[in-house]
């Protein structure tokens, strides 16, 4: 949870948004966004993959954890 | 700015009887800093006056010949920096032309001053939008004011044939021309044009491409866009000959304002604003973000930023469902980037019972993509 805070914390700080409509409601939206694919969505990029090539996923394990969780969403 | 000297030699030698004796070298001087020397009789600097403060300064040539004399030159100028340039990579070359046709009209509505520049590279395509003469290929305008809210009124700089707004080298050179020929303080560039997020793509199995900027003239669709990565190479590329960064990136496009980009890009702009969700074929409401900025020139990015969110704010509120931010990139980056390295790690190694949780979580969050469901 600590680590969920710090990121929050942080992002507070360098992203400034507005939103409208559902956005502002029950949509919530807060500046900015990342792709968690559906495993089905995940497999259709098999030999196309070029997600991992991003300096965000040569940085993190952020690719690693996006193609275990789209495995562990097939069931 | 430009500044061209060309030395006349009629100096004589010593005895002054056997004619000029040539020149051996002319100095150029910008408030008695030597700024150029040249071993010939002319010499051409390109003068970037935004790094000097607004007012009166001194050129000064020193002129030396072949026999020691030695001519001085000087003249007093005015300088008058612009705040910004605002330049828009103005994609219209497929189905969104009309669109580009309008917004194009909104930027004339306000047109450049003598604190902003407004500098559009404007690609069109057969079809869809016949109005203002119908050319198709891509034209380079710098924007002037002008009431007439159906036809493109401002001056054409250049008349290109058509250039594949998807090439990184076109982008390159937009925003080198731009920021060489209209220099100012600061620069906002403007992408116009579909986006779609980041890699991956998949385009032979479910038509997914992960971009911004199609060129649908150009064949090779759907990798005939302009890819994050690409970007950046153009970014680098461009400020490695104008030695300037581009203050703020505006993503007129839909659902660009991703971790992903943002990571990508983080020194080659200081802010990023777009929208996290479907961007409505209105975009920007550029009649209203750059009449703020001709009222206040001499915003700073960050306010800039934030206007331009403010604006789309304004724009939308009460008759669509929008998202739009700005991202604080450059070093302020930094922090973010460790504390979601941390999170990244500890979501990899979470353990069944974790995995349960942030599936439920991933349920329930908001979703902007249009086609993977």
């Amino acid at each position: 949870m600590i680590k969920v805070y710090d990121l929050v914390y942080t992002l507070l700080n360098n992203v400034y948004y507005e939103d409208t409509g559902k956005y502002a409601n029950t949509n919530k939206a807060y500046g900015v966004s990342i792709l968690i694919p559906t495993y089905s969505s995940w497999q259709n990029y098999n030999g196309y993959d070029q997600y991992n090539l991003l300096k965000i996923n040569q940085d993190t394990y952020w690719y690693y954890f996006v193609q275990r969780f789209a495995y562990y969403t097939q069931y | 700015m430009t500044i061209s000297v060309n030395i006349v030699d009629r100096s004589l030698t010593k005895d002054n009887q056997r004619g000029p004796s040539g020149i051996n070298k002319i100095e150029l001087y910008i408030d008695m800093t030597k700024v150029m020397e040249s071993t010939t009789s002319s010499l051409t600097y390109v003068w970037a006056t935004e790094q000097y403060k607004d007012g009166y300064h001194t050129i000064m040539t020193k002129s030396y010949d072949n026999v020691g004399n030695v001519g001085i030159v000087s003249v007093g100028v005015r300088v008058v920096n612009a705040e910004w340039l605002f330049l828009v990579y103005l994609d219209g070359d497929n189905d969104l032309e009309k669109f580009a046709i309008q917004d194009m009209n909104e930027m004339e509505m306000v047109g450049s001053t003598n604190k902003i520049k407004i500098l559009v590279l404007f690609d069109r395509i057969p079809g869809y939008d016949t109005s203002n003469g119908d050319w198709n290929n891509a034209r380079l305008y710098y924007v002037t004011k002008d009431y007439d809210a159906n036809n493109i009124n401002s001056v054409l700089i250049k008349d290109y044939n058509e250039l594949d707004m998807s090439d990184t080298n076109t982008l390159k050179d937009f925003i080198i021309y731009g920021m060489t020929n209209y220099s100012a303080k600061k620069a906002c560039l403007v992408f116009w044009n579909h986006g779609d997020g980041v890699y991956p793509r998949s385009p032979s199995k479910d038509d997914v491409q992960r971009g911004i900027a199609w060129d649908n003239t150009t064949p090779g669709y759907p990798w005939n866009c302009l890819t994050i990565d690409k970007v950046i190479i153009a970014l680098e590329s461009a400020r490695q000959v104008t030695g300037k960064k581009i203050d703020a990136i505006n993503m007129d496009a839909c659902l660009t304002q991703m971790f992903e980009v943002a990571w990508e890009w983080q020194y080659g702009t200081d802010y990023l604003v777009g929208s996290e969700a479907i961007v409505p074929g209105y975009g920007n409401d550029y009649y209203t973000l750059l009449y703020h900025l001709t009222q206040n020139p001499t915003m700073t990015p960050s306010q800039f930023a934030k206007t331009i969110v403010d604006d789309y704010y304004a724009f939308y509120n009460g008759k669509d469902d929008t998202t739009y931010s700005y991202i604080k990139l450059g070093s302020t980056f930094d922090t973010v980037k460790s504390k979601f390295a941390v999170f990244a790690k500890a979501l990899y190694e979470a353990d069944d019972n974790q995995m349960a949780i942030i599936k439920n979580v991933w349920n329930n969050v908001t979703y902007f993509d249009k086609t993977e469901l």
